[in-house]
């Protein structure tokens, strides 16, 4: 019975996993179609003066570069210590944050394979350490 | 244990101010609706990823240079 509840479990993790990989996936193809635009001119004048201007590109490489140095960190110490898989929608925020704010900025079509790649290394390494924790803790289970 | 909150708090505090002020684009009088939202997600990054990555670096340094080594013949 443990067993089954442990599947099930299990089954519902690995489909939300699969779901964050594929939107992460949609959202770069999202970036990629507005590649060319600089999206703060879309936005209409009144809503430009109240929102300001974007910030500057060179701050939000400083920004990527720390993200993707911590968070490839802290995946890599997550398998290493072989913690419990935590599901969550970080990095997709994050990456999505970036993809927003180089579009404002009219930089996307420099720095969109930087983020790209980046948001892919972090997902890969995120579902590396889905496929290993339930791995050991099935093993625990039978062993039990 | 103390100490670093506080230095770790004092460390986001100063980054955030850092980031506000290097850039006249982020203290333009204006608008400030996106800059607040960069610096929202900078201080996300800071707390959430940068401060657990520093304090595994420090515990990694810690134990690195610390003088406690048990020899196996010690162990036993």
């Amino acid at each position: 019975m443990e067993l089954f509840e442990h599947y099930l479990a299990k089954k519902n993790k690995h489909m939300k996993n699969i779901i964050n990989f594929l939107l992460f996936v949609i959202v770069c193809f999202a970036a990629h179609f507005i590649m060319n635009v600089n999206g703060f001119f879309i936005i209409p004048e009144i809503a430009r003066v109240i929102l300001g201007c974007p910030p500057p590109v060179y701050l939000i490489n400083i920004a990527l570069v720390v993200y993707a140095f911590s968070a490839i960190t802290i995946k890599l110490c997550s398998i290493a210590y072989h913690k419990e898989f935590v599901y969550d929608f970080n990095d997709l925020g994050y990456c999505s944050g970036f993809f927003f704010f180089y579009s404002l900025s009219g930089a996307l079509a420099i720095n969109f394979m930087p983020v790209a790649i980046i948001g892919l290394i972090v997902h890969l390494l995120n579902l590396i350490h889905y496929t290993l924790s339930t791995n050991y803790t099935t093993t625990e289970l039978i062993i039990d | 244990m103390k100490k670093i909150m506080l230095f770790l708090v004092f460390f986001v505090v100063y980054a955030t101010t850092v980031i506000a002020t290097v850039s006249p684009a982020l203290t333009a009088s204006s608008g400030m609706g996106l800059a607040y939202c960069f610096l929202g997600i900078c201080g996300l990054i800071i707390f959430f990823q940068l401060i657990p990555v520093l304090s595994v670096a420090y515990g990694i340094i810690r134990a690195l240079f610390s003088k406690k080594e048990q020899t196996y013949e010690e162990h036993n």
